[in-house]
């Protein structure tokens, strides 16, 4: 419950908004209810009236529905132009995908069983699932909201598929005005915690109504101190677009994950707080110390001024960040490889528990020793060697053999291949 | 002079020893290594920058241990992967925010199988075990273990 006492606005369509607000309330948030978009279907319904007719009448492969929405939109033009059983029956024998659980769970309340789902719940995730198979003149049909980029498009064209997409519905900014003027205010007013975004156009609209009716700047200055959530990496994007530091992005690209998501940055936030009394500036200087330590003559001036305090303040804070031990070392860190240390291992080693003192300590006076760890495991001593010189590596071996350790029972394990060899950790 | 193909001089190992040792927290950090090897700020910088462009320093900046922010759980997670798939799934596994080193490394047959290893740092060791056992299952690894921290027994860097 560790959204006690957090409000989080949810700004999705009024028919949309109950899950997420469900899942809010679930974890012991306040939901703040505030659509910043309405769904309307198409004024003009040419493109998709005839996508309902191609399908309706066999000459479509692939159907791929992108949301609840275009689902509902699209049924409902089918049954307005008198088309609904024979579009209906045409989709059950072809190829019917759904963007996500929800859009699918749509397709089932109307009958239909066999919805593909891709790993991924985005456009990306969706040309995943179909670049597997042979799209060479395939013709797929996208209804879809109005407005929305041609990435999609574009990216199946070039697997040789013929895609027609149709706009079965419009996305468009409240004309509800009090209701966006008392979201703004509260933002401004800081009685809102988190707002959640759930699709780029919530933020085109919250970006538009404030150009409209209050101070753009102001807005987001206020917005720099709330936490902002996003639904997914589109989402992100988009706000990034607009010089928003986004927090908050679950892995999984669902409502559900999204109140999840949202819940354990508030977890952390209240471990660290507790901890040490550290605040959100003290998170801030961490994140900027590990990823944006400039080459420049003044670098603490620098990181003051990005982060927008001054520079003593910085340099007393960092002082008691490395009295607590949380910061190890503020230095360079060296590819050890190109100045010569070209030999390096991990060693596990099987050690009982009356030897393991004194190895601990062979190992440990080794300069070349860095990492040393005792572990949960049969192999429970774990170290790493970095030298110049190969035998060094050997010898360190044969001196821990030495305790009557049979080669069984020692793991040489040399990288063959590194991914990632980054110390920095991500706080939030 | 320079040399051409970049390799460290003598001053570079000095800047990059002063490194080791930390950057002072002072308002003009590079006051004192200025006067001790008679360079200009603007020179060291330069040398910096050429030395990271060079790959020879990864980076500046703050090394943080996690465990003294409540990061408890240090979990090294060992797994078995087909040769076929490992460069994809280490590349995968090491675009995850939550995951600090990953290696493919050597194996050793019928004694040491796990061939990719990547470190992960948690709140509690039940949510690393949760985290860990839905990504493998994502992947479809099977065949995994995690070997938490009990004690770290030496951490320290490379004096040169």
């Amino acid at each position: 419950m560790s959204l006690k006492d957090k409000v989080v606005a949810i700004v999705r369509p009024p028919d949309q908004v109950k899950e997420l607000s469900d899942a809010i309330e679930s974890l012991g948030g306040t939901p703040y209810v505030a659509p910043l978009i309405e769904v309307k279907p198409a004024k003009d319904q040419e493109s998709l009236i005839r996508l309902i007719e191609d399908t309706a009448s066999g000459r479509l492969d692939i159907i791929a529905f992108m949301s609840q929405n275009g689902v509902r939109q699209t049924f409902e033009s089918a049954k307005n132009a008198g088309l609904e059983t024979s579009f209906k029956d045409h989709i059950k024998k072809i190829t019917l995908i759904s963007i996500g659980p929800k859009t699918k769970h749509e397709l089932e309340k109307i009958g239909f069983s066999n919805v593909k789902l891709p790993e991924e719940y985005s456009s990306f995730g969706l040309i995943k699932l179909l670049e597997k198979t042979d799209l060479k003149g395939k013709r797929i049909g996208l209804p879809r909201a109005k407005g929305v980029d041609d990435t999609l498009r574009v990216s199946l064209e070039k697997f040789g598929a013929k895609v027609m997409e149709a706009e079965a519905y419009e996305v468009k900014e409240t004309s509800n005005i009090p209701l966006v003027n008392n979201l703004i205010r509260d933002l401004i007013s800081e009685k809102i915690d988190v707002i959640a975004f759930t699709s780029p156009s919530t933020v085109r609209s919250l970006i538009e109504n404030t150009r409209k009716f209050s101070d753009l700047e102001k807005v987001k200055a206020s917005l720099r101190k709330i936490v902002i959530a996003s639904i997914g990496t589109t989402t992100k994007k988009v706000l990034e677009e607009f010089g928003f530091e986004v927090q908050v992005t679950p892995s999984e690209f669902t409502v559900k994950a999204l109140a999840k998501e949202i819940e354990s940055y508030f977890e952390k936030i209240n471990n660290l707080t507790n901890l040490k009394g550290l605040d959100k500036l003290d998170f801030k200087i961490l994140e900027a110390l590990q990823f944006d330590f400039p080459f420049v003559e003044r670098p603490w001036d620098y990181i003051a001024e990005k982060i927008g305090i001054d520079s003593q303040n910085l340099l007393s804070r960092v002082k008691r960040l490395i009295e607590f031990g949380i910061i190890r070392k503020i230095g360079g860190f060296p590819n050890l490889k190109k100045i010569g240390f070209t030999a390096s291992t991990l060693v596990g080693v099987k050690v009982q528990q009356e030897k393991l003192e004194e190895i601990t300590n062979i190992i440990n006076d080794c300069n070349s020793v860095s990492h040393n760890y005792l572990r949960e495991h049969k192999y429970n001593l774990w170290f790493t060697i970095t030298a110049k010189d190969s035998n060094e590596i050997q010898n360190i071996i044969k001196s821990v053999k030495n305790f009557g350790i049979s080669d069984e029972d020692i793991l040489n394990l040399p990288a063959i291949k590194s991914f990632k060899t980054d110390v920095r950790f991500t706080l939030l | 002079m320079r040399n051409l193909e970049n390799i460290p001089d003598d001053l570079d190992m000095e800047l990059m020893s002063f490194l080791q040792a930390g950057i002072p927290i002072e308002a003009d950090p590079y006051r004192e290594i200025s006067e001790k090897l008679g360079l200009s700020r603007q020179e060291i910088i330069s040398r910096l920058k050429k030395l990271h462009e060079g790959g020879i320093i990864r980076r500046l900046g703050a090394s943080i241990v996690p465990s003294k922010l409540g990061y408890e759980a240090n979990g090294m997670v060992v797994c078995e992967i087909s040769s076929d798939k490992i460069s994809q799934v280490g590349e995968y596994i090491a675009s995850l925010k939550e995951i600090t080193h990953c290696y493919e490394r050597k194996t050793i047959p019928n004694i040491w199988n796990y061939n990719l290893f990547f470190m992960i740092h948690g709140l509690s060791k039940s949510s690393v075990k949760e985290y860990v056992s839905n990504l493998m299952k994502k992947i479809g690894i099977n065949k995994f273990e995690i070997l938490f921290s009990v004690k770290e027994l030496k951490k320290a860097s490379v004096m040169f």
